[in-house]
């Protein structure tokens, strides 16, 4: 009895931790640049029945004997690296991976977080920061102080100009193009082993190995489109159909609960 | 009398045993690959009542029929049905359709699993999200490039239009032999036949996952009726103590 307890409880218990991922996701439905994730189960350890007592065959034609399951366990929740949906948002600063590279923002004390959020803008010294004012990675100069915003241009190599007014003798508007720097992105061998932060950043760990750092249009990095966001790669049908399966799991593994927690009554009153 | 408590009682037991299976298969309804078990119950075998009489000095047994002493778990069978191909889009999950299963490296040898959401590892080994590399033609373990991973359905892969390995699959003349070892493993017993690997019939498809196998309301269905039965045979254990009761209280008695 204390066998069923168990496999139904292990059940509830993954089915609940996959609600708890699942309703994170779709609270994320529109994060700019949100990975989702996915829980992964398997089935725990197997014990054979031919203790003494137990009503089993001695013998059977597979020649196996019989045994049953402990329930299950969650393995993981890896990130889901589906690329989402492109939002054009038409503002300069807004830079959308076409790839499987992340950018790289520094945080406070110098360690670095990676993110697929493009929202960029400027800081008070003219660096361009991430939504959270953290300064991204790259071989980058500050922006001049005359130059405005709309004057940025980020190609899909990676490399960010500016352009400001510059008037000549003749009082012509020649614009005078500046090379500023080029974005660095960043992949890794296992990128699905990556843990999140929060706000949107990710992080180096052992189970997605070092960061391999390298330019836009390199490898397998991916080029950048400017005036794009990326979307959120969590599809809404896909998460609520999940939710009422995974909700219809949890009462059945209650269901198989309460079936053990009466057969024990049972036990318990045949004496009475 | 006594017999009839033990055949009851071997019935309660054969039902607790028949709803811990399926506990397990609920428990596993969300388990990539998972395949269901089902418990198949036989009686004991059967015995020759006879009453015993005397009659002018010798001995004679008229037969008064056969009778059975209880159930008994005959076997734990593992269906090996396919289950649901879900979608997943993820280039390292793969779905078989079809008998195969795929190779992994585990600790203890080979082992066998239907689960297909596999990883790439810091070292660029495929790998279970376990950690058992997954083994590719001649049983070497893979190793695959990080990007642009393609594989056809039968389990070529090919980066940049490169071939970089090949995928194990391995199919069983009599898959009912292979015993479950939990973490989604299969492990081949004594009597397991390999099929040639020229004879393989298994589709791979790519950024699918195989759900599991398990039928709600089949299972929900035998989970009910093994609960009855279990009632039921709990019942005829009290209904045999009352007769025990009777015979020891009333028919013995000496007033």
């Amino acid at each position: 009895m204390i066998n069923i307890l168990k496999s139904g409880t292990a059940g509830m218990r993954g089915e609940s931790l996959k609600i708890d991922n699942i309703s994170n996701n779709v609270s994320n439905v529109n994060t700019y640049g949100f990975k989702k994730r996915d829980v992964n189960f398997s089935d725990l350890l197997y014990q054979g029945k031919e203790q003494r007592g137990t009503p089993v065959a001695q013998e059977t034609t597979t020649g196996l004997m019989p045994q049953t399951g402990r329930g299950s366990q969650v393995t993981g929740n890896s990130l889901n690296l589906k690329s989402g949906s492109f939002v054009e948002t038409n503002r300069s600063l807004d830079v959308a991976i076409e790839g499987d590279g992340f950018f790289g923002v520094e945080r406070e004390e110098g360690a670095i977080a990676y993110t697929r959020e493009g929202a960029f803008s400027l800081d008070e010294e003219g660096f361009l920061v991430n939504s959270r004012g953290y300064r991204l990675m790259g071989e980058l100069n500050p922006l001049p102080p005359e130059g405005g915003l709309e004057g940025i241009e980020i190609n899909s190599r990676g490399e960010v100009f500016v352009e400001f007014p510059q008037e000549n003798q003749e009082g012509e508007d020649n614009r005078e193009r500046v090379l500023l720097g080029r974005l660095d992105l960043f992949t890794f061998d296992n990128p699905a082993g990556l843990a999140s932060l929060g706000g949107n950043l990710l992080e180096a760990t052992e189970a997605s190995g070092e960061a391999l750092p390298g330019n836009p249009e390199e490898g397998d990095l991916g080029s950048l489109r400017q005036g794009f966001l990326e979307g959120s790669n969590v599809n809404l049908m896909e998460e609520m159909s999940q939710l009422i399966l995974s909700q219809r799991y949890f009462q059945l593994n209650s269901r198989s609960l309460r079936y053990a927690d009466e057969m024990w009554a049972m036990a318990n009153q045949m004496k009475r | 009398m006594i017999r009839g408590l033990y055949t009851a009682a071997s019935g309660m037991m054969t039902e607790k045993i028949k709803q811990e299976t399926m506990a397990n298969n609920m428990s596993n309804l969300s388990t990539s690959g998972y395949k269901r078990d089902q418990s198949v119950v036989s009686s004991f075998p059967h015995m020759l009542l006879s009453s015993q009489e005397r009659s002018a000095g010798f001995m004679r047994l008229p037969a008064l029929g056969s009778i059975n002493l209880g159930a008994l778990v005959e076997e734990n069978i593992t269906q090996h049905s396919q289950g649901q191909l879900k979608q997943t889009d993820s280039p390292l999950d793969f779905g078989l359709e079809g008998e195969g299963f795929f190779a992994v490296m585990t600790p203890d040898g080979v082992r066998y699993t239907r689960s297909g959401h596999f990883l790439r590892d810091s070292q660029g080994n495929l790998v279970t999200d376990q950690g058992h590399r997954v083994l590719g033609e001649g049983e070497e373990p893979l190793v695959i490039p990080g990007e642009d991973i393609q594989v056809d359905g039968e389990g070529n892969i090919t980066s940049r239009d490169q071939q970089v390995g090949r995928m194990l699959l391995a199919e069983f003349e009599n898959p009912e032999t292979l015993r479950k070892e939990g973490s989604n493993l299969f492990n081949v017993t004594e009597g397991t036949q390999l099929v040639n690997q020229e004879g393989l019939n298994t589709t791979l498809h790519q950024g699918f996952l195989e759900g599991a196998n398990v039928d709600l309301a089949q299972e929900i269905s035998q989970a009910m009726t093994a609960l009855r039965a279990y009632e039921m045979n709990q019942r005829v254990i009290q209904t045999q103590d009352e007769l025990l009761s009777k015979c020891a209280n009333e028919v013995g008695s000496l007033r």
